[in-house]
């Protein structure tokens, strides 16, 4: 997909995405194939294409299918919304939890943890890290308002999250015993180990919507280059752009926390990472980001299940551990910079 | 049918007024120049005919309509702005720059039509800009980058531009250089506004001058009349030397005086 394209710039960037939709495809087998139970996915196939249930085609299926497409979901929810942010703010140091959706999405599942429902139904963690990301969104307007600023809503945002994280830190301190209070860390962890295909129904059809909302939005981040003012004069109404962009990033990243937990600086560093790439054209990015975000969180998902350990790691360890390292070289380059 | 017509304008920044009672209108085919001390509300003036900000009271209307029954898209295709000292907040080439222009002309998931394609080949001649337009945007002067984003306003092929400064980071050249191409814009029939501080330059190439000053309009008309003693003593509190090359006058300021016109 080409968005305002020049024909100049067509050959490479349908290289690049060509380049990386394989890479996707090949890490999407790859973390079918690998895990702890053995599968040998031809027989499985075979298994479900003959209508038969056997142990393969339950592996395969409620193990590794969900598992494989929660990657590939929720790492172009956590690439798109970041690429969308940091056009948004103009600022390469935003991540899609800047505006406190997915603080409050993780308070919501927490708050689900707290008072038992986990149990009473399958579908009620993401269903309470949902409604979280929807009041964290409500919340954004009423303190940002439409027509606020950057500033406003980034500071809107940064104080939406550390409520959401005193709450959070709130049900921990007084959880009702120890267990309680670890099951909630491990699940703040984030990870996409023994998640379900209902839960994939569940959030695919609002991360898609989101998707379509932010890379709709292309070319007013284009635009935004230019400034306000300039955006302004080429016939963008702002306050929509915003709405639209918020709106998309609290639908794909809230519905993304809700099942899987916190999976940190994917949103950051992906776009970062691939923004040369695009010529530094921000609506360009937001799909190509979204991509690189699909490959990089199946990859991390893969590592976490070949790392020799005794307990897997968790996904947002795993990615903290290598983003935050990449976030202080980003930091070194820009103070050089000035 | 008048392009921007403004009608008792005022513009406010909290309490301080900072001018009221303008009236203000620009014909397609005419440069119009606005020239004032720092703060005078040039700027401001600019935004409001713009349509970037709104009067605080009185009102505007482009080409016999107010703001609000244009469809932002339509009005955008028919001015264009170009900001004193823009943002550019990404790198991106030049080229890709001066096509953002375009813009309000494109449909979505549309390559580059042809008329979108010889309008950024224009824009970037016109500007002297077509050598640049690999290069990314850390990678040249304060000088070409203000020429891109000049380019990246005439790509728009509004039948208004408007334009903050623009000739301010410029050498000496390309002054002249794109205030010919102003003046050329007009001759096709444009529509241009234009805020200068270079006297000579309002005075040789502008065909109107509006001297903002005193939270209103102080003097307008011909350059000759609006750039004489009095005008130039109240509102810039400058002497200017003047002289005549081919039958056009120029002027220079001279010296400023020490105490405002009204201790003197």
């Amino acid at each position: 997909m080409m968005i305002f394209g020049s024909q100049r710039g067509l050959a490479p960037a349908v290289l690049t995405h060509g380049t990386i939709l394989g890479g996707i495809g090949a890490l999407f087998v790859l973390s079918l194939a690998i895990g702890y139970a053995a599968l040998d996915i031809p027989t499985a196939l075979n298994d479900i294409v003959g209508g038969r249930t056997t142990p393969q085609t339950v592996v395969l299926v409620e193990l590794r299918l969900p598992r494989a497409l929660l990657g590939l979901l929720v790492g172009f929810s956590l690439g798109v919304s970041g690429a969308a942010m940091q056009g948004l703010m103009r600022n390469p140091l935003a991540e899609p939890g800047i505006i406190g959706v997915s603080g409050t999405a993780a308070l919501g599942a927490v708050v689900v943890f707290y008072f038992g429902w986990a149990g009473a139904l399958t579908l009620a963690l993401p269903l309470g890290g949902i409604a979280g990301a929807v009041f964290a969104t409500l919340l954004l307007y009423v303190l940002a308002g439409r027509g606020a600023g950057t500033t406003t809503l980034i500071l809107a945002g940064v104080s939406i999250n550390s409520f959401a994280g005193a709450l959070t830190a709130l049900a921990l301190n007084l959880a009702p015993n120890p267990y309680a209070a670890l099951e909630i860390v491990y699940w703040l962890l984030g990870s996409l180990a023994d998640r379900s295909l209902d839960q994939v129904w569940l959030v695919m059809p609002l991360m898609v919507g989101g998707w379509l909302m932010l890379l709709l939005s292309a070319p007013a981040l284009d635009a935004l280059t230019l400034g306000e003012d300039a955006a302004r004069s080429l016939g963008f109404d702002l306050g929509r752009v915003r709405l639209q962009l918020i709106a998309g990033t609290a639908l794909a990243v809230g519905s993304a926390v809700a099942v899987t937990g916190a999976i940190g600086f994917v949103g950051f560093v992906v776009p970062h990472v691939l923004r040369p790439l695009v010529g530094h054209r921000p609506g360009r990015l937001l799909l190509m980001s979204g991509l690189g975000g699909a490959a990089l969180v199946l990859a991390a998902d893969i590592a976490v299940r070949l790392l020799p350990l005794r307990v897997e790691l968790k996904l947002g360890v795993i990615t903290a551990l290598i983003g935050a390292p990449f976030l202080f070289h980003l930091i070194y380059r820009l103070r050089s910079e000035i | 049918m008048k392009a921007i017509e403004a009608v008792q304008i005022s513009a406010r920044f909290s309490s301080r007024t900072v001018f009221h009672s303008v009236e203000f209108s620009l014909q397609r085919g005419e440069l119009v120049g606005v020239i004032g001390p720092n703060g005078a509300g040039k700027s401001t003036l600019l935004r409001i005919l713009a349509n970037l900000r709104q009067p605080d009271s009185g009102q505007v209307q482009f080409f016999g309509r107010a703001a609000r029954d244009w469809k932002p898209r339509d009005l955008a295709r028919r001015i264009a702005y170009l900001a004193q000292d823009g943002p550019v907040h990404w790198p991106m080439n030049v080229g890709a720059l001066v096509s953002l222009g375009r813009l309000p002309h494109r449909r979505f998931f549309s390559g580059e039509s042809n008329a979108d394609r010889a309008a950024i080949e224009r824009a970037q001649a016109a500007t002297d800009i077509t050598t640049l337009r690999h290069r990314t945007m850390r990678e040249i002067s304060a000088g070409e980058r203000m020429r891109v984003l000049l380019a990246r306003a005439l790509a728009v092929d509004a039948s208004v531009l408007l334009a903050d400064e623009p000739v301010a980071a410029l050498d000496p050249q390309h002054q002249l250089a794109a205030m010919e191409l102003l003046r050329t814009l007009a001759r096709h029939d444009r529509g241009v506004i234009v805020v200068l501080h270079d006297l000579s330059l309002a005075s040789r190439f502008c065909d109107r001058l509006v001297l903002l000053y005193d939270a209103g309009i102080y003097a307008q008309g011909r350059p000759n009349h609006v750039l004489g003693d009095e005008f130039m003593a109240a509102a810039f509190n400058i002497e200017v030397a003047r002289g005549e090359r081919d039958g056009r006058q120029f002027l220079v300021p001279w010296q400023h005086y020490r105490a405002r016109p009204e201790d003197r």
